[in-house]
Order: structure tokens, then sequence, then C-alpha cells
């Protein structure tokens, strides 16, 4: 097939500092996409116990199956950057970014997210209460990312029988932005739940 | 994102065999750490295409394993950070560098090789309506911009980028080489090598074929002195701005051979020229002279001021640390306190 | 907003919680209401409402800085699969957001004033294949002259921007506060300290994008939306649609974040409604997050030159500011560019001046971030007072004690409290505040320092606001606030408030709010740290109503006087014979809903109300690299009476991080020939993480109840931002003997700075 370039116009701005500046001249005119059916893929996916089968558009992220197939909107997207931590949730029992993991990628794998970590009976994890008794969140909405980081954390160091210290807790959320500004109460969080174990 | 194909592959052989057969329009995946954010904000132009085929480097087993024998580790591309950081015995630097990259969510995912073939932090190179030489403009955009926007590049040329990559200066240091595979070819060259001309790729900051993956890193196994050193704007998860690596091959208390590599000094993982340490003794050498000799810079402009000092800083404390690790009989001169 | 600072109409106070007051809930640390929600997951945002058969939306925003659309085509971007609409600025009769009485910019024009502003929305059936359409739309542009700083509008040949008259883009002319003689005052000086300072644009990059989700029901429209109050943005919005407002519905339970950014009905709230309609699905319209840094503006760049003047002795003569804000493309918004008020009345001076010139540019508007033009104020003014200080070689903390103002200069009212005095003397006492020479702590190649800054903020925003208590059948008390959840502790405060007020447990209290369905108006939006004071004395008077009516309904069925019963759990009861009751439930279940409303009462007269705070703060300078890092802080607040002193806490500290970056990290980094900004992303915009807090924030208490308002109540969520840059800068002028002037004071500054001093 011919490709057709279609040339874009180049506005040329002002002379204040020379150089223009280009709005990206999009030259894949080529093929429109590929059939829907052939940019799908199943998975296998086991998210806070309950398993199911997918079948979704290849380029869909973990996050966007949480929230928009399966309801679980506890997990945030606040940045789709992988840089704010506000998605991340448990694969294969370590902490990830649930925005910038392909589902296709997580086949077979087992999830758990915020709505998982309490207990069944709705008894709340350690973490959980801890917050709330220190006050380790204002707004909330980095707060379930926050929990499951700290979470992973706190399971690794109980796997190697470590006591995280101060230092190891602030490095297992260095990923996790608050823009609210609770560290201080929720380091003191973290801290009451490490130094109980 | 624009949507894509992802397919799977049994082999390494068979995942560059997809590459060739949808050439120019796939990309390997591995976890998509770069990739996924190039692709969710349609960062693209004629020199940096939107792929329409994805090849699931996860899918490849054989990618993810790490193997050691007498001489060397052989170290898959597929390898995450995390694994690498729990990986005993691997030579001490790595893990250094590994424990500064990113985040833990990032490090649980993100590969040896993703980190190695990342593309630039450069702001203007990340902006989706912008075009640059990256992405098929004629010349850098960022030239003539704001100084608090510089790319980085202290050792420029068409592209101003410093290379983001702490594992390659690291790797580079240690004297690693790499693994690459093609559908029907392998070869193999020191990892350097796969940077050479990284500045005027306009395409890329690799030498590769459109079918070619890097398959694994072979890194020598034997001991030397090593250290690795970043600064960093912020304390965490934060790209560098130099991220400075250095290897000693020690006889007692006289260098054989050094290797000094850095990220963020250049479009290329920047390899030092420091043949002149063979022959000298570890009491000898001062960091803080050495570091200011490697980057013999006094630029005017502030903000390029700093990285200098950032750069000299991360050398100097990478060399302290790594002429210790040489085991001096006394601390050789610093002014900087250990880390 | 209104500024009512006595409105006749309102009730008379009631009597006044003094500090003898023994309060059983008020005062006490109760755990957030909305925390188990929060660590669960299930507090719900606007950005988790996804109602059956919605569709995704994304905007279409200008790449160049000035100039108009001449063709927008839709051709690529309809192609692709499940794209359901794209309409530009040619395709409806977009209508501009109405605003006192005036309509702004249609949401959608062809006449782009900024970069990113709305040209275009893209509707389709996921959010991938929305922004990817939205990406493809081809659009021409002709492009005109931009300014895009300060300096380019202020040029004498620069274009016009607003369109209107104004010399050099200067808009509403040069703002002067005069207050003394400024002459006189200068000749009176033994000391002036004469400097040029400036800030940096700062955005609020709150977790949760901005954003809605919009759905009609036959002529109603259904908006969730992450707001700082649901009423305000009811309003405009139904005005700006030109519907009745019982039809407008807006939903926020839980907002993730505001600082500011999402007080004002904004272009997309009307593309989402109008898309919604259009199309006849709910749509939703939330920011990517680059996109994110247009849709939530940003606190104004600021440069100021101040003057400063004192006698030997330490006594202030003059405070003269010539201050400079940019405004961007809209004169209604220019108000947010700059101010000084605030500054001004900190200190006690002979002569108070300032000169403000707000600068209209091409670059989005200002809108208020936490602190809004106090901040920018107080972070450079302390710094002047702490350079007259080194000067007069006086401690920087005894010239501020040697000059507080006993009355607000600029009002000429006294204080409804004050205890500033009191926040330095705790402060400096928690702190271990010594005087110490410059540059005395240095080893290592670090060098640390110690700095005191102190902030003021005027607690005179008021405005009706009503609140709502009733009794349900269940026995239950259910208050009603027409308020959002920004993360300040409303869903708590007020609680307590009622409870105390009722003489209940707080346990028997629900707080309800974050509909305007079902919500009385409590206040236009949570701004100005003013909700505690503008909502408590509603809460207060409401709960008296109410306790009045129960104890009414209960006097029949107990055959007693009113004035013998009380409120006792969940019924009432006698007084002398507490076991003689009436469960609540039953007396709902005899006379139906009992339910009271009340208004805020009287602001009084003839006094000043105000914040006030002092912030201690140490920290460490490595010489080598450049980097500052803050190891404590401790940070003394005049926040009248704490109503909980666990949430006044973390917003000290959520306040002093914000404050944090804005003195060392945040800055807009623009291509000044295209006018992107470039570092429009979480990763390359630097908010701090735990790594850059301090290792230790502390709030003191250092306030009493104020004489404001009959709770005693003032605000405490944009002081601790306001109090922390100074505080900052002045601790790293001790540490190493060189002050920087021009905010973020990053690495490559502090360098430049000590190579100067070599020199």
């Amino acid at each position: 097939m011919t490709r057709i370039h279609a040339p874009r116009r180049i506005r040329h701005l002002p002379a204040h500092g020379a150089l223009p500046t280009l709005r990206a001249v999009n030259t894949d005119t080529s093929d429109p996409p590929p059939a829907a059916a052939s940019t799908e893929r199943c998975l296998f996916l086991t998210v806070n116990g309950q398993s199911a089968a997918h079948t979704v558009p290849a380029h869909t992220t973990l996050a966007q199956l949480l929230r928009e197939r399966l309801h679980l909107t506890g997990t945030k997207v606040a940045c789709d950057q992988a840089a704010c931590g506000a998605c991340t949730v448990l694969l294969d029992g370590q902490a990830v970014f649930a925005c910038h993991t392909l589902a296709a990628q997580c086949d077979g794998a087992d999830v758990r997210t915020i709505e998982g970590l309490a207990a069944a009976d709705g008894t709340l994890h350690p973490l959980q209460q801890a917050f709330i008794d220190h006050d380790a969140l204002q707004c909330g909405f980095c707060t379930p990312g926050m929990l499951m980081a700290l979470h992973a954390a706190l399971q690794g160091a109980r796997e190697r029988a470590e006591v995280p210290d101060r230092d190891a807790l602030a490095h297992a959320i260095a990923g996790n932005l608050c823009r609210c500004g609770a560290y201080p109460h929720i380091l003191e969080a973290a801290l009451d739940v490490a130094g109980r174990r | 994102m624009t949507p894509f194909r992802l397919l799977d592959a049994a082999s390494t052989r068979e995942a560059a065999a997809l590459l060739r057969t949808h050439a120019p329009h796939a990309r390997p995946i591995a976890a998509g750490g770069d990739l996924l954010g190039l692709l969710k904000e349609g960062v693209a132009g004629s020199t940096l295409p939107t792929p329409q085929v994805l090849v699931n480097l996860a899918s490849v087993r054989e990618l993810a394993r790490i193997e050691v024998d007498a001489a060397a580790w052989r170290i898959g591309a597929m390898v995450t950070l995390a694994q690498l950081a729990r990986t005993d015995g691997l030579p001490p630097m790595i893990c250094e560098a590994v424990a500064r990259i990113a985040s833990p969510q990032l490090r649980a995912r993100t590969t040896l090789g993703g980190n190695l073939l990342q593309r630039p932090r450069c702001l203007y190179f990340r902006h989706p309506d912008i075009v640059c030489f990256k992405k098929g403009g004629s010349i850098c955009a960022a030239l003539g911009g704001p100084a608090r926007a510089h790319p980085g590049a202290l050792f420029a040329g068409r592209c101003r980028a410093g290379h983001p990559s702490d594992l390659a200066p690291v790797l580079i240091a240690l004297d690693a080489h790499a693994q690459i595979v093609s559908s029907h070819a392998t070869r193999t060259l020191p990892l350097a090598e796969l940077y050479r001309g990284a500045a005027d790729n306009a395409t890329s900051e690799v030498q590769l074929r459109d079918d070619e993956l890097v398959a694994a890193l072979i890194v020598p196994g034997r001991p030397c002195a090593q250290a690795f050193e970043k600064v960093a704007p912020r304390a965490a998860n934060e790209f560098a701005w130099t991220g400075a690596a250095v290897a000693l091959q020690c006889d007692g208390a006289t260098i054989r051979s050094a290797r000094v590599a850095a990220s963020g000094l250049a479009p290329e993982p920047h390899a030092f020229d420091v043949r002149h340490l063979a022959g000298c003794s570890v009491h000898e050498l001062r960091p803080s002279e050495l570091a200011c000799a490697l980057v013999p810079l006094e630029p005017d402009d502030d903000v390029l001021a700093a990285r200098v000092a950032a750069a000299r800083l991360a050398i100097e404390r990478a060399l302290a640390r790594a002429l210790r690790c040489a085991g001096a009989l006394h601390n050789p001169r610093s002014d900087e306190p250990p880390t | 907003m209104s500024q009512a600072a006595a409105d006749p109409q309102a009730p008379q106070p009631l009597p006044r919680w003094d500090a003898a007051a023994a309060l059983a809930v008020v005062g006490q640390p109760h755990a957030r209401a909305s925390a188990l929600a929060k660590v669960t997951g299930r507090a719900a945002y606007a950005s988790d409402a996804m109602p059956p058969g919605m569709l995704y939306a994304a905007l279409v925003r200008a790449t160049i800085a000035r100039g108009r659309v001449v063709a927008f085509d839709a051709t690529r971007a309809c192609r692709l699969d499940g794209v359901h609409a794209v309409l530009g600025p040619f395709d409806l009769a977009w209508p501009g957001i109405a605003v006192r009485g005036r309509r702004l910019r249609p949401v959608i024009d062809a006449d782009v004033r900024f970069v990113g502003e709305e040209i275009g929305v893209v509707v389709a059936d996921s959010d991938a294949v929305a922004r990817v359409a939205a990406r493809a739309v081809d659009v021409r542009y002709e492009t005109a002259r931009a300014c895009l700083t300060i300096e380019a509008a202020r040029n004498a040949d620069a274009p016009a921007i607003a369109g209107t008259a104004a010399p050099h883009n200067v808009v509403g002319g040069v703002q002067q506060i005069a207050h003394g003689d400024l002459a006189a005052a200068e000749r009176a000086s033994d000391v002036v300290i004469d400097a040029h300072y400036s800030t940096a644009a700062q955005h609020h990059n709150c977790l949760e994008p901005h954003g809605c989700v919009a759905q009609w029901t036959g002529e109603g429209l259904t908006l969730w939306d992450s707001n700082q109050g649901g009423h305000l943005i009811r309003e405009a919005l139904a005005a700006t649609l030109e519907l009745p407002r019982e039809r407008v519905r807006v939903v926020g339970h839980h907002t993730g974040g505001g600082f500011g950014s999402k007080i004002f009905v904004k272009p997309y709230h009307v593309i989402a409604a109008l898309a919604a309609r259009q199309l006849q699905r709910p749509v939703r319209l939330f920011m990517a997050r680059r996109e994110e840094f247009v849709a939530s503006h940003q606190r104004a760049p600021t440069r100021r030159h101040i003057r400063l003047g004192a006698t030997q002795a330490g006594r202030l003569t003059f405070i003269d500011e010539h201050i400079t804000g940019q405004a961007g493309p809209c004169p209604l918004f220019a108000i947010n560019a700059a101010g000084a008020a605030n500054g001004l009345r900190l200190h006690r001076a002979d002569a108070l001046h300032a000169r403000i010139e707000r600068v209209l540019t091409n670059t989005q508007s200002p809108l208020p971030f936490r602190g809004p033009m106090v901040a920018e104020d107080i972070f450079c003014l302390e710094q002047a007072v702490d350079e007259l200080a080194w000067a007069l070689a006086i401690d920087p903390l005894q010239l501020r004690l040697r000059n507080l103002a006993e009355v607000d200069a600029l009002s000429g009212l006294p204080y409804a409290g004050k205890q500033l005095a009191r926040c330095y003397e705790l402060g400096a006492r928690a702190f271990g505040w010594r005087a110490s020479p410059v540059r005395a702590a240095i080893a290592g190649g670090r060098a640390r320092g110690s700095g005191v800054g102190a902030l003021a903020y005027d607690a005179t925003l008021y405005e009706p606001s009503v609140a709502t208590l009733a009794c349900t059948a269940q026995g239950r008390i259910v208050l009603r606030l027409g308020v959002a959840d920004i993360g300040t502790g409303a869903d708590t405060v007020f609680a307590q408030i009622a409870a105390e007020a009722l003489g209940v447990p707080l346990a028997r209290i629900d707080t309800h709010w974050g509909d305007t369905a079902d919500t009385p108006r409590s206040i236009d939006a949570s701004n100005h740290s003013r909700t505690c004071a503008v909502l408590g004395p509603s809460v207060r008077a409401a709960a008296q109503a109410l306790k009045a009516a129960l104890l009414d309904a209960a006097a029949q069925a107990l055959q007693a006087d009113a004035s013998q019963l009380m409120l006792h759990d969940n019924r009432v009861a006698c007084r002398a014979d507490p076991a003689r009751a009436v469960a609540l439930a039953a007396l709902v279940h005899a006379h139906g809903p009992i339910e009271r409303s009340a208004a805020r009462e009287r602001a009084p007269e003839g006094v000043f109300a105000a914040m006030f705070g002092a912030h201690f703060v140490e920290v460490e300078v490595n010489l080598r690299s450049g980097h500052v890092r803050v190891l404590r802080a401790m940070c003394a607040h005049d926040a009248g009476r704490i109503l909980n002193p666990r949430l006044a806490a973390s917003q000290v500290h959520g306040g002093f991080v914000q404050g944090l970056a804005m003195a060392l990290q945040e800055e807009r980094v623009l291509d000044e020939r295209s006018g992107m900004q470039l570092n429009a992303a979480m990763w390359a915009y630097r908010t701090p993480s735990i790594a850059d807090a301090p290792a230790s924030i502390r709030f003191i208490d250092a306030g009493a109840p104020d004489g404001g308002n009959s709770l005693g109540v003032k605000g405490l969520g944009e002081p601790p931002l306001i109090g922390a840059g100074a505080a900052i800068a002045n601790a790293i002028h001790h540490a190493i003997g060189v002050r920087l002037r021009h905010y973020p004071i990053t690495p490559d500054k502090v360098l430049a700075a000590l190579r100067g001093r070599a020199a």
C-alpha cells in the first residue's frame, strides 16, 4: 500500500528565540489499526481469592481491569505514569503499579487489592487500624496504594525474619506520594505495626 | 494508548522472528516500564513510530534466567531489578545501583534489559507535542530552551540528553558484554559498544537492528573493588543527575586496570578514559582531584554548574569508596564523609 | 465568596465557649470519621463513579500560546473504532461560564489565549480511544504573538492581551496600600534593607485529577464531581447552563485533594454536561496527568522589591513592597496574581506601603493555592525581616518580639484574638532556639542552621451558612452539611460540635455531606481556612435548636418541664431521675421527623479576626551538591480553639510539607518559545515523597479561644504552609551565610550563592 504523507503546514513562531517548536507530525497514515479481535487477549486472574477469566484489549492495564471490569474502585489511578503509587496492588505478593502493568502480562497471577486487605469477616488488617488510630491519611486518595505498599513491605520483612526500622519503612513507600503530606502519621502508623511483630 | 496486538513467543529466536515479520510496526515489550509511558502519552514521531504489534518478552522464559559459572554471570535481559537485588553473589555494585533506582513497585517488575534500553528523560523528548531530533526533527529541541529544562548531557552531541540508565554504567564498569539475538544469528559485544553513536542516532540510543533483541548480559565474575554512587535532584524515586560506577582491578595496592562510567552525562552511558590510572598506587590517588579532572568543565550557567558539581560529587564518592574497598591502609583524601 | 463582616440579618451569637469551658467532645483527638471508608477502599470519589452506559471524554487542547483555530478536522479521529462524537469550536454554540453576571470565554472556542486552552472534546467508548482520537484531530492555527512572562507582557511593544487598553498589560492599574507616612519613616530609619525576591508558580498536583461525570435524567443533571464544595459548583453550573438550580445535583463525597484548585466551575464541567446532553449518555471527563497541570491552574509567579527599615534599637519604621504578579489572560482572575495585606499586617511598623501590579500574560490564570497571595508575600517578607535582624545584629526572634502589632494596622481594629507572642514563646522553647552566628555549624561538607518565620492570615471571609440537624426514626442524630470532604476533617469536627452542644456521645451522630440534593447550603467551598469558623457556629446553633425541640417534645411524654430535662445518650431523661426517660426513636415515632436548621451567627463588629503562627526550622545544606534537607520543624500556631488536635496535627504536617516543596522544589518549567510547560508530569514536577519530608514536624498549639465567633475557632488549613518558606530560607542563610531570595531554592541556586560568597 502506498503510504501517503499528508503534509502539515508548519507554523513558525515569531522570532523570540529563533527555534520553531512543531506539533508532533504523525506520519503514521498507513493501514488502519488491526481488527479489534486480534488486539484482544485472554487472561486468567485471581483477585482477592476469586478467580476468573477475562478477555480484554491488549492495552488494558491491570488498574483498568480491576476498576472497570471488576468494579474494584479502591485501587486509584492518579498519575497513570508509574510515579505516584496510588494504584499499588500486590501481584504475586509483590507491590506493583497496577496502572503501568498490562493485564495481559498477568495471566495466572494472584492479585490482592485494598478490598482484600481486611479479613473476610471484615476484621481490619493491623495496618488499616493503625492508619485510623494515627490519622495516617487526609483526603484518602493515596491511602489504598500506601497501605498495599506497606503491607507488601511488612510481609516481605516477616518472611526474612526482619523487623523493619523507620528507614526501611520510608524506603518501602518512596514510590507513594501523599500530596496532603500525611507522611509523619503514616510512618508512625507503620512503625506501630512493624514494632508489634 | 493506541490499540496494539500483543504477541507471545516461546523462545528468543521466535520473538526476534516476530519482530522481523512485523517490522517496522513492531517493538518488544518487557515490563513496559518505559514503553507504556511513551505509548500512553502518544510520544511519537517519524523516527519513533507508534507500534501496532508488541512482542511480549515476558512470555519468553529463557530470557529471565540467571546463570553463573566459574568465569561469569549470564543475566537474562528479562530478569527483574528485584530479582537482581535478591541474587546472592552478584557484583555488589549491581545491587547498590538497583537500590537507588525508581521505586519498590517498579523494581518489582522492570527488567535489566528495560533499564538498559530505556529512552531519554529529556523533557522535550517526553513532550507529546514537541518534535525533537530523536523523534525525527532536524535538531535538538532543547537547544535554546530554558536552563532549568536542561536535558542533562555535559558531553553532548546532536542529542543533548543524559542517558538515564544507572545499570548501564555499572555493567560497563564491570566490563560486561551484551548478547544480542536475532532470528538467525547471535552476536556478543562489549556493552559500551551497544551505545556507540547514541548522540547522533535519530531512532535510538543503541545499535540494534529491527529484529534484534538484547538477550542477556555477560558479567565477568572476577572480583574487583567497586562502588556505585548516585546524585539526583531528590533523595528517592528519581532519575540521576549522575550515577557513577567505578571498578578497579588491583595487584596489592597497585591498580592494574580501572573502569569508570556514569549515567546522565551524555546521550550514551559515558565511559571515561582512565587508562592513565593503571600502575598507580591506591594510596596516591585523590578522588576529588580525579573527579575534577574527569569533568573539567566550568560552565557559566548556574544549572549546568550544579550538574557539573553533582557529576564530580558522584564520581568522587564512588572513587573514594572503591579505593577504600581496594584495601587502602588509610582513607584516601576526600572532603566528603562516607555515605 | 462574600466578605460580609456584619450581616444584620444573622442571628445573635450563642454564649461563648471560653477558655474555662469544660468540653467533653470538642478538643478531643477523635478518629477521623471517614478513615474507615478510606482505609478499606470504600470511600467514593467522583473518579470512581461509573453509571451504566457511561462514555469517556477527552479534551482537545491548544498547542499554541496565542491565536485562533482556523481548522478543526475530525476526519482521522472519527475513523477510530468506538468514537461517538468529536466536537470542536465550530460545532456547537458553547457557552461561557457565568461569573458574577458576566460570561467567560466560551468553554470551547477558536480563540486561544494560552497553551492547553480547551478547543474541542472527543467522546468514546473507552478512555484509551478518547485520548488517541483527541490526538488524531488535525488542528490548524493562525498564530499570534504571545507574552509568556511578566517581562514580555510589560514590554513597550507587547500586544494587548485582554483587548483592553491596560497599558503594558497591567490590569486594574497599580493597586496601592498606604498606611502611615512613608517618607518620614524612611528618614527615621537607621538601617534599611532593599532587596529583590521572587516566587515561582506552584501547581496543586492533587492526586485525584480534576474531572466529573455528567448524567442527565430528563431535564435534570447529576454531576459527580471532585470539588471543594458542591453548592458553588451547582449554582455556577446552573447559571451557565441557564437551568434552575433545582435541576442540577452535584454529588461529591470525597475529593482526592483540592488545595484551592477545585473551588470554581471550570470548562470541563460545562463540556461534560453538554456532551452528556448531546449524546443522551453519561459522560466521564477526567484529566490525564499532563493536562491536569493546565486544569488545576497554579499559584502565580511573583516578583517583589521589598524595602524595610528600622531604628538601631530594632523598632520597625517602614515596610514598602513593590509587587508584580503574573495574572494570566483574564482580568477577572487577575486578583489571584499577587497580594500584600497579610504580610503588611504581620508586624507593627510606622508606615506600611505596597504597590501591586498584576500583569496579564498568555499563561493560564492564577487560581488560589493554599495561602494564595499570602504565602508568596510572607515567604519573601519574612526573609527581608530576617535580613534586617542580621543587619542590626539583633536576634531574629527578638526583632519580631519587639514589633508585635497590638492593633490591626490596615483595618484600625483590635484583634479578636492574637497569640502570636505565645507562638514565638512556645515555639522557641520547644525548638531550643538560641542565638548563634551564621556558618557556625559546618562539618564534613555539610552546614546546619536554624531559622524562624512568622505568619498572619486574615479570618474575615464569611458568608451565610446553614446547618441542619435531625433526629431519625432509629434515634440517631444526623447532621446535614453542604460541604465537601477534601481531607481537612469536615466529616468529623462538626459532629464533635453537635455532640458537645447536644450533650450526647459522638457515636450518636452521623454526618451527611456531599450531595446538594439533600444538604443545606453551608459554604461556597472549603477555602481560606474558614470552614470551621463558618460552619461551626451554625452547627452549634442547629444543635441548640434541635435540643430544644427534642426536650419540648419529650416534656409531654414525661410530664415534666423542658427545663428539667436533658439529652442522655439516645434518650431524653429527667435530670433529677434519669431512669425517667423517653427514647429519641419513640419521640420521632410519635411526632414525625424532628429537624432543625440554623444559620450562622452574626460576625462580631469592631474586631479583626486573624490567624497567626511562627515556625522554627533546622536545615542541613550539602555544600558540595547544594541540596537542602529540612531536619526538623516546630510549628506553633494560633488557630483559636482546636476542635480536634489529631486532625489539627495532620493539617500542620501537610501544610508544612507543601510549604517546604514551594520553598525548595516546585516550579513550572516553561519553554518560553512555545509556551509549553515542559515538566507537566508526575515524575518531572517535584512534589515531596517521604524522603523529602523532615524527620520531625511538630504542631504546637499556642492558641486560645478566639473572639471571632462563639466557638472561639479560627483556621489551620493554610497557615502551616504560609509559615514554612521563610523559616527554611532563613535557616539556610544561617547555615551558609548567603541569602537565597528566589524560590524555589534549588541546588543550583545554593551552589551559585556559595560561589558568589567565595568570590
